[in-house]
């Protein structure tokens, strides 16, 4: 199909929009909120391949687009880069991979447009030999960049795994979504990540030497029998050195993973989302919250299919209602965030067109 | 004393003086969790440890269950009066029909799912042992709203629209079919326009319901808009089905 096309059908307010989102998003800038921008990185995870990891990251992020926010997509998976098909774009000649090995200088050069407003690619590399494990100087060059890109949000689509590479982007995110779907196995990988990340942010941020030799013993498995769960082993820093425990569990809370259960079928499986929460609660003293769920639909594989979004090739369909509940939660916390930025209303201009 | 050593709010992680309702809710909620069979708790805590958890969270249930009935007294402790208790509870409530799935996503719209779990399963609320849970409910189908709100394309819901709000829902012919038994010729003329060829305004009516719903319009539009534009060509008001030559 021609996505032109499109885009003259579905650029700026229509009467879907008007209808889905209802309250209006776009907030006037009050006097006294400072003028500092603050991008915000969201990562887009969950361990087990083929759940919709890429998909949810960009429906979604086309879905914050088109409210208004300027959003850069972030192929992250580097062994793996397929979000620019998602898009119906091409290989780009620029990635992810150029900015890591310094073949450009910054990482605004890889940033591509598509044929969506306000939306924008970083690819990531292809069947590069060695892309896939950046080394570490690279990667912590890459987390300062992403800051400083020019958008209101920036999502990166991690890989599936926890390898210590997924796990470190994903850690350079603000905040993690993770998919699941009603299986044990996506579930099971889902938690082995939450965990792992879990004890890589706790290790990051232990200054002390006895703490970090203790959350690796647990890592490990090497456990000593009062340490059963993450939640545990807070409470074991605690009583080794109240003030650290207290750091480090602000560190863990600053950091509010969501969970979207995709493909769901039922009623079940839907609640099967809450139930994790308390699970999470209890287990990793996390506090999750549950952003939302897409249903089953066939309209998904047919817009993969078609290498267009499902945003823009089915709008009326029943995902899309669900992922629009969900971009607008999304946009609603940050409401709350005190060091949000006023939203450019993108009148008129319509970048990354063309 | 069990009551004792353990509190019920606590464990089912609500406030003290939860409604019934409430109760029920986190009750599912936390077998939904930690059942032998729950997808939630799979892989993060062993069989043993769920059904430590489990027998914790049966105790708090009972006990909860027993304190706004006001069980007979000697019921407190001993497992089968509880259970006769619990039993007697929901039997003695009038028996609520099942509220339908709720659009809304969040605790509200769970909370009255939950409810409506709940009173389907008064008749065995402490099941001996630990069986899968609501094996016996019928498989319920995701909550939608069952009507967009707004689409793209504008009204009149004739031939055209239709055919290109149907497209933008993603669905195919074939798929209506499946769903309504509109056969897909009567389908195709109904979105092509040829208002000749369409069965009688008895049958048409119907077959416009159905399809209306398969699109998640409001049926008393489409028929509105359809017919009045069968009207239109036949008694030449205007040309306002487009396609029609």
């Amino acid at each position: 199909m021609e996505p032109r096309e499109k885009l003259q059908t579905y650029a700026g307010p229509s009467p879907l929009q008007n209808g889905l989102f209802a309250r209006p998003v776009v907030k006037s800038a009050s006097p006294v909120a400072a003028p500092e921008r603050r991008t915000r990185i969201l990562a887009v995870g969950g361990g087990k391949g083929g759940v919709g990891k890429t998909f949810l990251a960009c429906n979604l992020g086309a879905m914050m687009a088109r409210l208004g926010k300027r959003v850069i997509l972030v192929d992250a998976d580097l062994g793996g880069a397929n979000l620019h098909t998602y898009l119906g774009l091409d290989f780009p000649d620029r990635t992810l991979n150029d900015v890591l090995t310094r073949r450009l200088d910054r990482v605004e050069d890889a940033v591509i447009s598509t044929s969506y407003p306000n939306l924008k690619l970083i690819s990531g590399a292809q069947s590069v030999l060695g892309a896939a494990n950046p080394r570490h100087d690279y990667k912590a060059r890459l987390a300062r960049k992403l800051r400083d890109l020019d958008a209101d949000v920036v999502i990166l689509d991690l890989g599936s795994g926890t390898s210590f590479n997924t796990l470190d982007t994903f850690l350079l995110s603000d905040e993690g979504i993770f998919v699941v779907v009603p299986e044990p196995t996506s579930l099971e990988n889902a938690y082995a990540f939450i965990k792992a990340s879990f004890f890589r942010r706790l290790r990051r941020a232990a200054t002390d030497a006895r703490i970090k030799t203790l959350v690796d013993r647990v890592a490990d498995g090497r456990v000593e029998r009062s340490i059963r769960t993450p939640a545990d082993l807070l409470s074991a820093i605690d009583g080794m050195d109240p003030r650290a425990g207290a750091r480090l569990r602000e560190e863990v809370n600053r950091f509010r993973p969501h969970v979207v259960m995709n493909q769901v079928r039922t009623v079940e499986d839907i609640q099967i989302g809450f139930a994790i929460r308390k699970v999470c609660r209890r287990y990793f003293g996390l506090d999750v919250d549950y952003l939302g769920y897409v249903n089953y639909d066939n309209a998904v594989w047919k817009a993969i299919r078609k290498r267009c979004l499902l945003l823009t090739e089915y709008p009326l369909s029943e995902p899309v209602e669900f992922l629009a509940r969900m971009a607008k939660k999304l946009l609603e916390q940050e409401g709350g965030d005190p060091v949000i930025t006023p939203v450019r209303v993108p009148s008129g201009n319509r970048q990354g067109t063309g | 004393m069990m009551q004792d050593e353990i509190n019920p709010h606590e464990i089912l992680e609500i406030a003290p003086g939860a409604s019934r309702g409430e109760i029920e809710r986190a009750y599912y909620l936390a077998r939904l969790a930690y059942g032998s069979d729950s997808l939630a708790s799979y892989s993060l805590y062993s069989p043993g440890e769920r059904t430590l958890i489990l027998d914790r969270i049966e105790r708090a249930y009972q006990l909860l269950l027993d304190e706004p009935t006001g069980a007979p007294p000697g019921a407190t402790s001993a497992g089968d009066d509880a259970r006769a208790a619990g039993r007697e509870a929901p039997a003695g409530a009038t028996p609520r029909a099942p509220v339908p799935p709720a659009d809304e996503f969040g605790e509200a719209g769970a909370g009255a799912r939950g409810n409506a779990d709940g009173n389907a399963e008064g008749s065995r609320v402490v099941p001996a042992g630990p069986p899968p849970v609501r094996s016996r409910e019928p498989v319920r189908p995701v909550p939608v709203r069952p009507q967009i709100e707004a689409t793209d394309v504008s009204r009149p819901y004739v031939a055209g629209a239709l055919h290109q709000i149907r497209k933008s829902r993603g669905l195919k012919l074939e798929e209506i079919v499946t769903q309504t038994r509109i056969s897909l010729k009567n389908l195709r003329l109904i979105e092509s326009g040829d208002y000749d060829q369409l069965p009688s305004v008895v049958y048409l009516r119907g077959y416009l319901t159905q399809y209306a719903n398969c699109l998640r319009l409001s049926p008393a539009d489409v028929l509105a808009d359809y017919l009045e534009a069968i009207g239109g060509a036949s008694g030449g008001k205007g040309g306002k089905p487009g396609k029609h030559e």
